[in-house]
């Protein structure tokens, strides 16, 4: 039973596939767009049926006129949902790495460029095939809809597709759509935090805890963090009765090192404290490489370079687990 | 073309051979008021170019040569004490100039950078709670040697917005190189006759203000910028700072061609060299083609309404 | 799907749905019970305390069922009574107030919007006047906007209007194409009817009874004529014949009633033998809640739908399938001339010589007095009614009670009544000379409303006698006609005024004397005759006359063909409504020139443009074109620049020239000369 469905997902998903291809973003048409009654909307023809008997039975022409008038405002709106709902230009902004057991959230940019209206009524979006998602309407927010992901472990998760429905205006038709947008969100390992373990370039032996900050040019003043060598401190501001503080220097030429896998630990605990000491080595600003398996990092700084060793560390497969 | 800024063209072009495109440029950036940043390797030609502009132009030259050393008082100026008049007196530094060439920008620490930087963008100096004021016209040529080296500090996304184009000389063509290597020895280091003088470039200069920018044309700056937004292609998409620069620097090329309104055309020849710095993500800021502004340009019509 | 909570406190579209929905179980009070409306009206105060915030919850669903039973019982108690119809009715306004108290989900809530609107669909049971129909229509749209909140509770209220609004409008032309070509379909069954309150004639006379029903001047019912009007003297609209007679009241013979049972047990009809002129009308009748309809003798059914509607019968008695709960049309046609001979004459005879067994003696005694005088029936008939005049007989509508030998006292001693004592009081002498004799009550008269078109009110309503007379069959006599004839030809206002009276509770004087009110009236009346005519009175023989109009002769394909162009008429209606507009204006024209100019371009070249700029593209094609075209798409080029982006406005000499160039461009394009410079080139 559950093989059969899973292989019908496969093909409905292979079909989307060809339908509504990937994309960052989606101005919504006929192709994309499906609209069937609701189940209210079937209750509601129901209605209508009744109402047409009652009224045939009784002879009663404005009983029969209010069951036309009920279906031809019922064709209205399939036409009014339609059209509400495709005038949706929806993009995704791109998704911000995270680490596990956060949760990461994608949201929706619903605002057509140069075209203030946006679609009216409470829209639900789920990722596929979940129930719980979120419903509001889009004015509230401004067109942002931010969905969220949860995450368990560590890796990269290409984002399912987000099914998007609305049945604006009288609930008779649900308009909806599945939509893809290319996103591979990018988890990082939690981060465990432990000793910086920091090899100096040619020093393959021997970490060393390399110093914070540099000390080749006056940088700035800060406050006095208890317990920090005492040369540092600015005695002249000391002396005129200010607070502590003390000089930063800031460093000339990082020394660069690697930062690399600990074969003693399991592996997914190594990979956190790699992930701490990468985070705590750019708030640092110390230059750093990494070596992981095959992969090398050059050293360098930077926010950028965080997130590409963050992401190597995702990513991370031994070579064995790969076959 | 206006004549007298093709005599212009003409007299820089005897000092940069063969890179007619990036003179026009630079004079554009001129006209717009705008700083600029030439990302080049060493040799291509970059401080000739700067001379070449200050002496057409009739404008007071100074060369700062950026060091990890180079302090911001060094560049600013100092206040230093008068022991005769017994009070301090400030002695402006390198960049009290019109046209100041901050050559190996990257090369500074940052906090010299930013110094820098502020004034290019206040056009004027603060130092020890006093404010001086820049001289007008203020045009500043700071140059970058490409790529992450080492001892660099690259200037960050926030403070390349503030140069109004980059523009990369790169090799001159074979013919122009050749014509270089046959006149190299009897070429004059002197600097050129003034075509246009200072005032008259004022003139010039709040003229461009007013050439007319039509809606369609401001809309298709509009949908250029907010193209770079939307498309997650775009890793830096452009401020409203970039749109104003685009909008500022098509005006200049519209009068640069004698022109009292700008047309699409404009903004194509002008939005490399104002876009492609502030598009590109940082870690790639060597070299490369310009990939991202282009791009960015085939995606959109100029004439969609 | 889950079935999401909706939220309690402030919920906008709750309230909305619980105020439209109390306020139409109040409109259906008279179907309704007493403790039902209380029920909807605590649902609907359970409903405003929520919103209020003053509990926040409802009420537990124990609670609720507790209060079922205990509502259903008393339900199944009373149901005995009321009949199917309003214990549906009392039982769905019943449920819905209990749901309405327990409405948590989005899926009550749907539920309750259908309940609603079903409702209102039973109220047009009750009710089909232009008022409650206007009623109904602003239920219906609150419903609308009630549900319309639930799907977009954020929408402020007036522009949740105004969109349902527009997209009523939108759908209203549809429906009513609908309504006007979709075919009615006969009732599929039997429904339920309602015991009711019935007005306008009752099913016995006793001399007395209609004094009070002429003092009404509510409608009985609109005849619209198709051809003249009947002279105002042949106005005789036969509601009941009556047959049974015990002294005092007149009332509808039992033996009648089997007949007819019998006839519809064997699924027989009488239908006359009709002959001579005849005109055809149709009639509206006023809700009575009795099944009798009016027609003018001999009328008979016209159309099939009228067929299907009454059953006539051996009385010449229309008698309709179901009570008239509401408005009702029909069409009949009569024949005036042919005479009533067709039915058993024997068994009438037989049914119509029936006496009480006692009273009234003086009348006995006279009766076999003058029948010695006269044998002849018809000479006995003339001294009968000679009697009323020469005794000078009054017309008063407000006679002496005559509790005991009613027709002695009327006949000898107070000689003062109105068309029922006279009707009595002949059609009993006549059988006791032995000559069948029977009341019919019915309408005489009625108003002009319009040239072919007769309002008839509760005051015309009238009693006469039928005699038979050999094989002539039932003849009419009416012996009110003698003593007051105006009564007969100019109605009863003039009847009245003539014998000194006004109708005592004066529907006529006051008020109505003013000219303005009058008018008003008038128009009031003329207003609900469309209303009838048109919109409940539209039946199956309407919408053919309509087609007809419309196709000419009726044939299968002409049908087809209708029917057809009348979807594409709906799709053309849609397309007009949705299709995105043509921003004609937004273009302008050196814009359209140069849109114009490309395709141009991209058809002989085959080289598009995409996103590049126009001088770029220029350049781009200037190598595959003749020298002619690339001059003109420079001059088109130049144009678009000057008109799009320069400041100021040249704009018609400019866009003239180019209009020129265009033309040029396209002629040295398709000129075979340009074709062939082309293919040279790109070769």
């Amino acid at each position: 039973m559950t093989a059969l469905s899973r292989a019908l997902q496969r093909r409905t998903l292979k079909w989307l596939e060809k339908r509504i291809p990937a994309s960052q973003r989606f101005a919504l048409d006929l192709k994309s767009v499906f609209i069937f009654p609701s189940l209210f909307g079937w209750g509601f023809i129901v209605v209508c049926g009744s109402l047409f008997i009652l009224g045939t039975n009784y002879q009663n022409n404005l009983m029969l006129l209010l069951c036309y008038f009920l279906l031809s405002l019922m064709l209205i709106t399939l036409f009014v949902s339609y059209q509400n709902f495709a005038k949706l230009h929806v993009r995704a902004l791109p998704v911000t790495p995270v680490y596990a057991g956060n949760h990461a959230s994608l949201t929706l940019q619903c605002q057509q460029p140069g075209k203030p209206k946006l679609s009216d009524g409470l829209f639900t979006v789920t990722w596929w095939q979940q129930a719980d998602g979120i419903t509001c309407e889009l004015a509230e927010h401004n067109g942002h809809l931010t969905l969220p992901y949860f995450t368990t472990n560590r890796g990269l998760y290409p984002l399912p597709r987000v099914t998007l429905s609305n049945e604006y205006p009288l609930g008779l038709f649900r308009c909806w759509t599945h939509l893809d947008f290319n996103q591979t969100l990018v988890v990082y390992p939690t981060p465990i935090p432990c000793k910086i373990a920091f090899q100096e370039e040619g020093h393959d032996e021997g970490s060393n805890t390399t110093e914070q900050a540099g000390h080749d040019d006056f940088f700035a003043l800060r406050s006095y963090i208890p317990g920090e060598p005492v040369h540092r401190v600015a005695w002249k501001h000391v002396a005129k009765g200010g607070d502590w503080v003390s000089k930063e220097f800031s460093q000339q030429q990082a020394k660069m090192g690697y930062l690399s896998l600990p074969a003693t630990d399991d592996l997914e605990t190594a990979l956190s404290k790699l992930a701490f000491q990468v985070i705590t080595l750019s708030e640092q600003r110390i230059a750093f490489g990494l070596k992981l398996g095959r992969q090398t990092i050059e050293p360098d700084s930077g926010d950028n370079h965080k997130h590409r060793c963050l992401t190597a560390l995702a990513r991370y497969a031994p070579v064995g687990a790969i076959a | 073309m206006r004549s007298d800024f093709q005599a212009v063209i003409d007299a820089l072009g005897t000092q940069v051979i063969g890179k007619t495109q990036q003179l026009k440029l630079a004079v554009t950036c001129l006209l717009a008021n705008g700083h600029l940043l030439i990302e080049d390797l060493p040799g291509m030609g970059k401080t000739t170019l700067s001379h070449a502009l200050a002496s057409v132009f009739g404008l007071d030259f100074s060369r700062i040569q950026f060091t990890s050393d180079l302090l911001p008082s060094d560049m600013l100026g100092v206040n230093i004490f008068d022991s005769h008049q017994k009070q301090f007196q400030f002695r402006p530094g390198p960049v009290f100039n019109q046209l100041v060439l901050a050559d190996e920008i990257n090369r500074a620490s940052p906090k010299t950078q930013s110094a820098l930087l502020e004034a290019m963008e206040e056009q004027q100096v603060s130092i020890d709670g006093t404010t001086h004021q820049l001289p007008s016209p203020f045009f500043v040529i700071g140059t970058q040697n490409p790529g992450y080296q080492s001892g660099t500090y690259p200037l960050p996304e926030s403070q390349l917005d503030r140069f109004l184009m980059r523009i990369s000389l790169g090799y001159p063509g074979w013919e122009a190189e050749r014509a270089m290597l046959k006149s190299g020895s009897e070429r004059v280091k002197t600097s050129l006759d003034t075509h246009i003088p200072t005032n008259v470039l004022l003139e010039h200069q709040s003229a461009v203000n007013d050439v007319h920018c039509s809606d369609s044309v401001i809309s298709y700056i509009l949908r250029l910028v907010v193209h770079s937004r939307e498309d997650a292609g775009y890793p830096n998409p452009l401020s409203p700072r970039a749109s104003k620069a685009i909008l500022q620097a098509a005006r200049a090329w519209a009068f640069l061609h004698d022109r009292d309104y700008v047309v699409p055309e404009d903004v194509q020849a002008v939005f490399t060299a104002v876009t492609e710095h502030r598009l590109r993500a940082q870690q790639d800021s060597h070299f490369e083609d310009d990939v991202l502004s282009q791009r960015l340009l085939d995606s959109v019509d100029p004439l969609a309404a | 799907m889950t079935a999401p909570r909706l939220p309690i406190a402030g919920h906008r579209a709750s309230l909305i749905l619980a105020m439209l929905f109390f306020i139409v179980s109040l409109s259906l009070y008279s179907p309704l019970q007493i403790w039902v409306l209380i029920l909807s009206g605590c649902a609907a105060l359970v409903r405003v305390a929520l919103y209020l915030g003053w509990y926040n919850h409802a009420p537990s669903s124990r609670t609720v069922n507790l209060l079922a039973l205990l509502c259903g019982v008393t339900l199944a108690w009373f149901s005995l009574d009321l009949g199917l119809l309003l214990s549906m009715i009392n039982l769905l306004v019943m449920a819905c107030s209990l749901k309405l108290m327990l409405m948590t989900r989005k899926k009550d809530f749907l539920q309750m919007f259908a309940s609603s609107l079903f409702l209102i669909g039973c109220g047009f049971i009750f009710s089909q006047s232009m008022s409650a129909t206007a009623f109904y229509l602003a239920m219906q749209v609150g419903l609308l906007v009630a549900l319309a909140s639930l799907f977009s509770p954020g929408m402020p209220l007036l522009r949740q209007l105004r969109k349902l609004g527009v997209m009523s409008l939108q759908a209203l032309p549809i429906a009513i194409v609908l309504f006007l070509i979709l075919p009615q379909l006969p009732p599929l069954w039997k429904m339920p009817t309602a015991k009711s309150a019935t007005t306008g004639l009752s099913d016995t006379v006793t001399p007395g009874d209609i004094a009070s029903l002429s003092q009404s001047d509510e409608l009985a019912f609109n005849a619209t004529f198709e051809s003249a009007l009947p002279a105002a003297q042949d106005r005789y609209w036969r509601a009941i014949t009556m047959e049974h007679f015990d002294g005092k009241s007149w009332s509808v013979s039992d033996t009648r009633r089997e007949i007819r049972a019998q006839y519809k047990l064997f699924g027989q009809e009488f239908t006359p033998q009709t002959t001579g002129p005849f005109y055809d009308y149709q009639v509206i009748a006023e809700a009575t809640g009795k099944s009798w309809l009016y027609g003018i003798d001999v009328a008979v059914a016209h159309t099939q739908a009228s067929r299907d509607y009454i059953w006539q019968s051996s009385d010449y008695q229309l008698i309709a399938s179901q009570p008239l709960m509401s408005k009702r049309a029909y069409r009949l046609r009569s024949f005036p001339r042919t005479p009533l001979n067709q039915t058993l004459l024997n068994m009438d005879t037989r049914l119509n010589l029936q006496l009480p067994g006692s009273g009234n003696p003086a009348t006995r005694e006279w009766a076999a007095e003058l029948r010695k005088q006269y044998p002849d029936d018809r000479a006995f008939i003339r001294q009968v009614m000679n009697f009323f005049v020469e005794q000078e007989f009054r017309y008063t509508l407000n006679p002496d009670p005559m509790p005991l030998n009613p027709v002695d006292t009327f006949l000898f001693d107070r000689q003062a009544g109105f068309c029922t004592h006279y009707a009595s009081a002949m059609a009993y002498v006549l059988r006791l000379a032995g000559i069948p004799a029977r009341l019919v009550t019915g309408y005489h008269g009625g108003e002009e409303l319009k040239d072919n078109v007769l309002s008839v009110r509760q005051y015309d309503a009238h009693a006469w006698i039928e005699a038979m007379l050999g094989e002539q069959g039932w003849v009419r006599f009416d012996p009110t006609s003698i003593v007051s004839p105006a009564r007969v030809s100019f109605g009863l206002q003039q009847a009245l005024e003539e014998s000194g009276e006004s109708l005592s509770e004066s529907p006529f004087s006051g008020l109505y004397s003013l000219p303005m009110m009058d008018s008003l009236r008038l128009f009031m009346a003329n207003a609900d005759y469309l209303w009838s005519r048109w919109v409940l009175g539209f039946d199956a023989a309407s919408r053919e006359n309509l087609l007809e109009r419309i196709l000419g002769e009726i044939t299968l394909w002409r049908l087809t063909v209708f029917f057809l162009s009348v979807v594409a008429g709906i799709a053309l209606i849609l397309a007009l409504y949705f299709l995105p507009r043509w921003q004609a204006n937004d273009t302008t024209t050196h814009r359209k020139l140069v849109n114009r100019a490309e395709k141009v371009l991209v058809r002989h070249t085959g080289m598009a443009r995409n996103a590049r700029s126009l001088r770029e593209y220029e350049k781009a094609l200037a190598p595959h074109m003749p020298n002619e075209a690339t001059v003109a798409l420079h001059q088109i080029i130049s144009g678009f620049e000057t008109l799009e982006y320069a400041p100021g406005r040249r704009a018609h000499s400019v866009s003239d020239e180019m209009k020129t160039a265009l033309k040029t461009l396209r002629r040295s394009l398709s000129g075979k000369d340009g074709a062939a410079a082309s293919k040279a080139r790109r070769g």
